[in-house]
């Protein structure tokens, strides 16, 4: 035992930077070169910044709707609605608006509302009442996405005012500032979940409720919690969105599911490895997102897309779970 | 003449190392056909993992040699080879799966070894179990899930398991912590059984941190002290349980009466029950006031054992709860009332209840004061490290690394880390439900001192055990149940020979 400390303890700073940054965060380094790689392969050449840029400037719901499932995730709960509560809200603003001519502000009340009943009705009914989340949260996706298709009477509905869009479209820094939103929810999330009691009583409820129970942690409020803060963003990601592309089409929302969850589980070999964490997640999620621009930029259609999400997320699981077991044994 | 002195088994020079911590080094280890051999060690000091590397659960650094029967087995030992040389093992965290039926978790290797064509004989089966289970005096159904049953009836499932691996005559069972899950009352005869096993020839090798039941059993005893074996095979004739004690800690022992040298005054409030009833247990009704420690114990169907959750408010139940006269509300799913009027409950069931094993010891042991101690928007750092790493100076928990998860703990240390977590904060009310189990001499007066001196500072300790011993040491006052109720009250001075009688002389009662 002696021997081996010792040499544990003369290991070098340089060295133990190193090995900290190799396990927490390899995945940058693996983002970095994957950059790299695009801009030598592509035949005439992009610059790199410029690339960079088209990637961070997406307007994509990826990071909100990861925020959400991470959340759900870290307290043990498992959320297949979300997409749909998203794609409910982001129809439901534009339909109201243009199509039954409510005033804009009204729309994206009851749009943002819905979203909050939607996961009210995940909570209660999971929570409250006991019945599978997968059983539940399938459900409400279903019913989400159909209710949709009836308000948006089953077509791209768009017509919102264009000058509205720049609540998520304007520039700061050369990046829309529906970036820098989901900088600030990750950096918040971030916060909440590893330097406050409340994310404390996250992690307990997901990793062992009857001890949380024991620790006086409500555990009931915190998972109802946790799916109507998952709503929440959903819902905003809706709002978002809606307001920046000026309209939304009903079928476009059930893309989003396997990119996020991809994303979720590969972000936890990242940063806090084998556990959910939002900065994981939100690196993960520009890494695939690098890697799916660069498939395009190569000239690869959508089938290739879809492989690569699902080798993502099988890759990601699997490393998280050697992780894991690491730890454990 | 050469038959017998060839050993049954015959470990040499068994080293593993962990993430870069050599756990074990060079163990050796030597037992004879037909011999009781203990395996004793503080907590931590690398008995499981021995047992582990044996059973081939572990893969030891290369180097070493494992023999049965003269024949060289390892390393690496392969899982099959274990089946033919008639080993067979009761690991410390058992290794059944909690959602198939005990009759599947008893039966299952089984299965596997004969492979007949055709299909599972269920009522076969079944009685191959119950038969196992009578030669354990115990009585515990097949077709129950492993998840519905108590701590002691799952190990007592893993007894099972492991005994119908024996081979009339040969091979080795392995016990790590078993006895531990033996009902006292049933206890001399799971002793009978292993003598017989061992007059049969089988070898025994058993892991214990109850030293007067190694000197009554054993014929020879290895010590593991850091991971080194310091004694091996050593005659427990020759031992007595100072001697033994000293072999363990490399020191003295103290022999504990906590009542006589830590004197506690008795404070005004306390925690009452009237009335009080669930599990198997009814009609509690007793007032422990704040700096008194009150034991609660009996024969395994006494009912003493649904006291610690239902009192602590884990199990629903009928009856009144007060902490210093305030009534305290029990809603059927939650114990959140009780924590918050300050009720701190060390469950019996470490994994479940207890720790969130996955998760390092720091984040477990601040768990139940974050609300006290830190800010709703800053769970703060400081305090953390320093109450964190007292918990682990307090009670010697090794290793002392605050940001290692808890499973990486042995069973003991993660015991230690559990009662530092509740005892950081003085409680109004302690509830202990067999609080020594898992760990070593040295730690169990470390945990025994700890609750007598949350009753000095002024706490309410309830102590519920079959450990007469741990009874007797620190409790003014113990009920004695039978049958659900309390039957028989000993106030100090008693003696655990007192407690002993009183409650064995209750179960020969009720007989007649
Ligand atoms: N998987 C693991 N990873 C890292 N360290 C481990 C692991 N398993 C055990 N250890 C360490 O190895 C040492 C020996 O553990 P082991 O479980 O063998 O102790 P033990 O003698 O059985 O103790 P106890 O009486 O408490 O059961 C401990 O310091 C423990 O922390
Ligand atoms: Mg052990």
């Amino acid at each position: 035992m002696s021997n081996s400390a010792v040499t544990e303890k003369r290991e070098s700073v340089p060295w133990k930077v190193t090995r900290y940054a190799l396990t927490r965060y390899s995945l940058v380094i693996l983002w970095v070169v994957m950059l790299a790689v695009l801009v030598i392969a592509i035949p005439d050449g992009v610059n790199p910044l410029i690339a960079l840029r088209a990637v961070l400037g997406q307007i994509s719901p990826i990071i909100f709707l990861g925020l959400a499932v991470v959340i759900t995730m870290a307290v043990g709960e498992f959320d297949l609605s979300f997409a749909a509560i998203f794609g409910f809200t982001a129809v439901a603003i534009p339909a109201l608006n243009v199509l039954y001519g409510w005033p804009i502000w009204l729309a994206i009340l009851t749009g943002f509302a819905m979203a909050l009943v939607w996961g009210l009705i995940n909570g209660l009914l999971i929570v409250k009442v006991g019945i599978s989340s997968v059983v539940v949260t399938l459900g409400t996706a279903s019913v989400a996405a159909g209710i949709g298709l009836l308000v948006s009477q089953e077509t791209t509905v768009s017509g919102i005012d264009p000058l509205l869009g720049a609540i998520a479209n304007t520039r700061f820094l050369e990046l829309p500032l529906l970036f820098w939103y989901g900088i600030i929810l990750v950096a918040i999330v971030a916060y909440i979940m590893s330097a406050t009691p409340l994310g404390r009583s996250m992690l307990f409820v997901g990793s062992n409720p009857a001890v949380a129970k024991l620790a006086g942690i409500s555990v009931t409020s915190v998972r109802i919690g946790a799916y109507l803060a998952s709503a929440a963003l959903c819902g905003f990601a809706g709002v978002m969105l809606s307001l920046s592309l000026g309209g939304f089409n009903p079928i476009s929302a059930a893309t989003n599911l396997m990119p996020t969850f991809a994303a979720v589980f590969l972000g936890t070999v990242a940063v806090i490895p084998g556990r959910f964490n939002p900065i994981g997640m939100a690196i993960a999620a520009y890494f695939l997102l690098t890697g799916v621009f660069g498939l395009q930029l190569l000239g690869f259609t959508g089938w290739v897309v879809q492989v690569f999400y699902g080798v993502a997320l099988v890759v990601a699981v699997t490393v998280s779970h050697l992780l894991r077991k690491r730890i454990k044994t | 003449m050469t038959m017998v002195s060839t050993p049954r088994l015959e470990v040499k020079n068994l080293s593993v190392t962990f993430t870069g911590v050599t756990v074990l080094k060079n163990a050796h280890l030597k037992l004879m056909p037909g011999e009781i051999h203990a395996l004793v060690g503080q907590n931590g000091s690398g008995k499981s993992t021995l047992i582990k590397l044996i059973s081939g659960v572990y893969k030891a650094d290369s180097g070493g040699e494992v023999y049965v029967d003269g024949k060289r087995i390892g390393t690496p030992v392969h899982t099959a080879s274990l089946h033919e040389q008639g080993l067979a093992f009761v690991h410390q965290d058992l290794g059944l799966v909690p959602d198939l039926t005990v009759r599947e978790n008893v039966r299952v290797g089984r299965h596997a070894t004969f492979g007949f064509t055709g299909m599972i004989n269920k009522k076969k089966d079944a009685r191959a179990t119950r038969e196992a289970f009578d030669f354990l005096g115990v009585d515990i159904k097949p077709e129950t899930k492993v998840a519905d049953l108590v701590p002691s009836e799952r190990v007592a499932v893993a007894i099972a398991r492991a005994l119908q691996e024996r081979n009339l005559g040969s091979g080795v069972i392995v016990f790590d912590e078993s006895s531990r899950a033996i009902p006292p009352d049933a206890l001399e005869e799971f002793y009978g059984h292993i003598r017989l096993l061992a007059s049969q020839g089988t070898s025994v090798l058993f892991v214990s941190h109850n030293l007067r039941e190694v000197l009554k059993i054993a014929d020879r005893v290895t010590v593991l002290r850091n991971g080194s074996v310091v004694e091996m095979g050593a005659p427990t004739s020759d031992l007595d349980e100072a001697g033994i004690t000293r072999l363990v800690l490399g020191k003295d022992g103290e022999l504990g009466d906590y009542v006589r040298s830590m004197p506690s005054e008795i404070r005004e409030g306390g925690f009452t029950l009237t009335n009080v009833a669930g599990g198997r247990a009814f009609g509690l009704s007793n007032t422990i006031r704040r700096g008194e420690v009150v034991g609660y114990t009996g024969n395994v169907d006494s009912g003493f054992s649904s006291v610690g959750p239902l009192i602590a408010g884990v199990h629903p139940g009928g009856g009144e709860i007060y902490v210093d006269s305030k009534k305290i509300k029990r809603p059927k799913h939650s114990s959140l009332p009780m924590v918050r009027a300050g009720v701190a409950f060390i469950p019996q069931d470490r994994h479940y209840l207890g720790l969130a094993t996955e998760l390092t010891v720091q984040e477990n042991v601040t768990l139940p004061h974050l609300r006290t101690k830190g800010k709703p928007w800053w769970t703060g750092l400081a305090w953390q490290r320093r109450e964190t790493e007292t918990v682990l100076a307090k009670y010697e928990v090794t290793p002392p690394d605050r940001k290692a998860a808890v499973s990486t703990f042995s069973g003991g240390n993660q015991q230690k880390v559990l009662m530092g977590k509740w005892l950081l904060e003085q409680p109004a009310v302690l509830i202990l439900d067999d609080p020594t189990q898992a760990v070593d001499v040295g730690a169990r007066s470390a945990v025994l001192r700890a609750a007598r001196q949350a009753a000095v500072d002024g706490s309410a300790v309830v102590l519920c055990s079959a450990e007469v011993d741990d009874l007797a040491a620190i409790c003014d006052r113990i009920h004695i149940m039978e049958g659900g109720i309390v039957v028989r009250t000993l106030q100090q001075p008693m003696t655990a020979d007192d407690i002993l009688a009183a409650t064995y002389d209750i179960a020969k009662g009720s007989i007649t």
